[in-house]
């Protein structure tokens, strides 16, 4: 049989055909690769993400050291030698006042920190008596400890009045609704007046082009985050713009890193970096009504999240040291802050005032990686 | 015929560049891997170094050091301790007397062992001597709550600038005067230094080495200066402060610079006054300097007789070179020279950078197929201005792609001090509270014998071993130390496993504990 026109057009559309299948078959392993590529490279970035995570506990470790704290407001007002009390800084309203901490070790008395105030002789001397420290007293019950305490020993077991041994903070990384004390994303409250500010003013106006303090700047987020609140005095305004919305934003549900923070020494934490989407939460016993909301109250689906997840835990110290560390600057600037080298050595005769790179949150001396995860994170 | 013969032609066309496109994505997909895996594995380096250090003792066939002659890749090299035993001269400076050979940066601090020769009654007197030092020992590193030597009735200083050796559950508070550098700088200058014509070295800024000394007493003689300078005698002095002095040159001798930078917190210099005397060559109460980045102005060799600063003590070059890589220029008996002197320094800064500056290179894989890639990766570490750094190259070669190509990592992860915390002590890896062994662990930290040794406990809900009693928690005691306050013994490290609830009262026989 001779071949016409209409076979020849069905063996090219067989041809095409199969090239087709074949390019689809190509395709679909290339993205059934890519996907399975794709799956395995989420440890990666995971991995990678989790240790980010490290620097972010370190981090929080260094500040929380120094700031972000209260007035200690459940401790007891001390009592004098005379009897009376003294109201100093401990009966003040928390939120008049953040007050600055002086390192997890407190540079000033050598007691454990942070906290506002040092304690001075008067209060060391009130350490030997019952009642006056309460959770000095609790720490001599429990370790059977009888009085009178060395300055060591009192040093040792008077637990800080903040983030004490023993503490855990967990801070899911993800962005949320609303943080406290918001700011409104207001660049210019006080802008110069002219005709294309707002509000407008034309060259005849009284006030065109004159800067006026007007408004406070920065300015809180104008709205409230509870929308049933009507607010009417300061005290609420306040409570609102105090008060935050940790709902996360959806675009932020996925890839999210937390970190969790396990004081269990003087200077030493267990830092626990995370990569998933546990929001930080060790286990289910531990996830809270709002955490079991945003896990529908589905104990599966948050440990599959913790199967899926990167887990890192570290064990750190910090110093209260604030100079650096450096081979070469030891040998050639060691004396930076006294005498800087110029030509590398150390020359006190020539002193430079280049300053070292200090900062006001000490260091972090060492870190060690846990293969295993500690007894309490 | 022709159109079939096409259509059969684009069929095996079409499956032929099918396989091959498949098996280069897969090709290509499995090189992805490898490199995940290499990443990982960088990772894991940063976390554990065991390029540097491999705690366990025999490695499998093929994954031993290549390279005999490098120690730094050898393992356990870093924990040089029986092959520098034969050393006596190697110190920090010259004291004329014994020193200890410098340990390495995984060096147990139990494994700095006595020298050649010493006996159980020298090493009971370094043990009680108030200066250490006069017998030849540097710093014994010992839990020091209960080993502290003695402090004399009349000093001035404080009791806990005795102590000695070094205490993991310390933290150099910064209230703690002890922690704080004690040095004028300015000494350090002109001690012994011609300077425009003239010789400066008569303390003329001040004498500190009166409040701050590895002794905890000394003599501060008179002295003169060839040819125009001179300075009063101090007399006998008790420094108030000796406790820094020693940790620094016990950290240095225990662990070489490295350790040394790695344990002092950062606001530590590695200075304190040190003693030389040129002049008499020897071990000398007549002159103290101040020592600056333990490599300030080292001199080879004490040629000029007025030089009053510290040098570097002469090592045996070949032994030198075999134990701290880097050197480049052996360290000779020079004349004083700032030739020889730079030389000295240079030679001392490369101790540090044997480790510093030292890449090791390990292969991703040591047996694969022949079409993987070639991977390796390359590990550098070093301690920069205020941080721990590591940078580690993953190199490649495809023969697939005909490519090589190398990326970048800088991971972030354990320091020296916690990747000595996680190997034990006589070798393999401590645990970290995972188990009942972990608390029998040893960690290069800790150390061994008399009163230094720790004892653990578990802790029960119950009578401990009987049937439905669990452990629940674990606890570090010291043993009873007639010297110190019952509750100091218990360490804070088992605070934390007492938070939720569990008692241990005073004494080391709680039924709730068991002693193992």
């Amino acid at each position: 049989m001779a071949l016409t026109s209409r076979h020849r057009s069905g063996s090219v559309l067989l041809i095409v055909t199969g090239i087709s299948v074949i390019l689809a078959t190509v395709g679909l392993a290339f993205v059934t690769r890519m996907r399975a590529d794709a799956s395995a490279s989420l440890v990666v970035v995971r991995s990678a993400q989790a240790r980010i995570m490290l620097m972010a506990g370190l981090l929080y470790v260094q500040e929380a050291g120094r700031i972000g704290w209260d007035q200690d407001p459940a401790a007891p007002a001390r009592v004098r030698p005379d009897g009376s009390l003294d109201l100093r800084s401990w009966q003040r309203n928390p939120d008049e006042t953040k007050s600055e901490g002086y390192g997890w070790v407190d540079v000033r008395d050598g007691f454990m920190g942070p906290k506002a105030r040092a304690y001075t002789q008067v209060d060391i001397d009130a350490m030997n008596s019952a009642g006056n420290f309460p959770a000095l007293d609790r720490e001599i019950t429990r370790l059977g400890l009888s009085r009178p305490l060395t300055l060591t020993q009192k040093q040792r077991w008077l637990p800080s009045p903040n983030f004490a041994i023993g503490t855990v903070m967990r801070s899911p990384m993800n962005v949320i609704t609303r943080p406290p004390f918001a700011i409104a994303p207001v660049v210019t409250p006080n802008a110069i007046r002219t005709p294309v500010s707002y509000p407008a003013a034309d060259p005849a106006d009284a006030e065109f082009g004159k800067p006026f303090l007007r408004n406070p700047d920065p300015q809180p987020a104008p709205m409230p985050v509870d929308a049933s609140v009507t607010v009417t005095t300061a005290a609420q305004a306040y409570a609102q713009f105090k008060a935050d919305d940790p709902r996360p934003l959806a675009f932020a549900l996925a890839g999210q890193g937390w970190f969790r923070v396990y004081r269990d020494g003087p200077a030493t934490f267990v830092v626990t970096a995370g990569s998933g989407s546990s929001y930080g939460y060790r286990d289910w016993n531990e996830v809270d009504a709002f955490g079991r909301n945003l896990f529908n109250n589905d104990q599966a689906l948050f440990e599959q999240t913790v199967v899926e997840e990167v887990r890192l835990w570290y064990r750190m110290e910090w110093s209260p040291g604030t100079s650096r560390v450096s081979s070469d600057t030891q040998y050639r600037g060691g004396m930076n802050e006294m005498a800087q080298s110029y030509s590398g050595t150390e020359r006190a005769d020539h002193p430079g005032t280049s300053p070292s790179r200090t900062n006001v949150c000490g260091t972090i001396p060492w870190i060690q990686r846990l293969a295993t995860p500690p007894l309490v994170w | 015929m022709a159109l079939g013969l096409l259509i059969i032609w684009a069929l095996y066309a079409g499956f032929r560049s099918t396989m091959q496109s498949i098996s280069l994505s897969l090709a290509l997909s499995n090189e992805n891997a490898i490199l995940r895996h290499g990443f990982q594995t960088v990772l894991d380096e940063a976390d554990y170094w065991t390029a540097y250090d491999h705690p366990e003792a025999a490695l499998p066939s093929g994954q031993a050091n290549p390279d005999p002659t490098e120690p730094l890749t050898q393992g356990l090299g870093n924990r040089r301790t029986a092959d520098l035993s034969g050393l006596t001269s190697w110190g920090y400076g010259r004291l004329g007397v014994t020193m200890r050979p410098s340990g390495g940066p995984f060096t147990p601090f139990a494994q700095m062992k006595l020298l050649p020769g010493d006996t159980a009654a020298t090493a009971t007197a370094y043990a009680t001597a108030a200066d250490p030092w006069t017998n030849g020992e540097v710093w014994k590193p010992r839990r020091i709550r209960s080993n502290t030597v003695p402090v004399p009735s009349t000093t001035q200083a404080a009791p806990q600038e005795f102590e000695r050796g070094w205490d993991a559950d310390y933290h150099w508070s910064a209230a703690d005067a002890r922690t704080w550098n004690w040095a004028n700088p300015i000494e350090a200058q002109f001690s012994g230094r011609w300077y425009e014509g003239v010789l400066y070295g008569d303390h003329r800024y001040g004498l500190y080495a009166m409040f701050a000394s590895p002794f905890s007493s000394v003599l501060l003689a008179a002295q003169t200066y060839a040819p125009t300078s001179s300075r009063p005698s101090f007399g006998t002095v008790e420094p108030l402060h000796h406790w820094l002095p020693n940790q620094v040159l016990g950290l240095k001798g225990s662990l070489g610079d490295y350790g040394l930078y790695e344990y002092l917190p950062s606001h530590v210099k590695p200075l304190f006054y040190g003693v030389f005397d040129a002049m008499s060559n020897s071990l000398a109460t007549q002159d103290m300097d101040l020592f600056l980045g333990l490599n300030n102005y080292v001199r080879a060799a004490p040629a000029a007789s007025f030089y009053t600063n510290f040098r570097l003590d002469t090592l045996p070059a070949t032994t030198f070179l075999r134990h701290l890589q880097a050197v480049k220029t052996a360290p000779g008996a020079g004349n004083g020279s700032m030739g020889s002197n730079m030389v000295s320094v240079r030679t001392e800064q490369q101790t540090t950078g044997m480790f510093l500056y030292h890449t090791v290179t390990r292969p991703l894989y040591f047996q694969k197929p022949q079409k993987w890639p070639d991977v390796t990766c390359s590990y550098f570490r070093y301690i920069g201005p205020a941080h721990h750094g590591m940078v580690a190259t993953l190199n490649w070669s495809s023969l697939v792609r005909e490519e090589a190509a190398r990326i970048y990592v800088t991971p972030f992860g354990t320091t020296l001090r916690g990747a000595r915390q996680q190997r034990h002590r006589d070798g393999g890896w401590a645990t970290w509270l995972a188990n009942a062994d972990e608390l029998r662990s040893k960690r290069l930290e800790h150390q061994t014998g008399g009163s230094a040794t720790m004892w653990f406990y578990r802790v029960w809900t119950g009578t401990p071993r009987a049937a439905g009693s669990r452990v629940v928690g674990y606890v570090i005691k010291r043993p009873a130390d007639a010297s110190a306050a019952t509750d100091e013994k218990l360490d804070l490290v088992a605070d934390m496993h007492l938070n939720a609830g569990f008692t241990i009262p005073a004494g080391g026989n709680d039924p709730t504990l068991d002693d193992y």
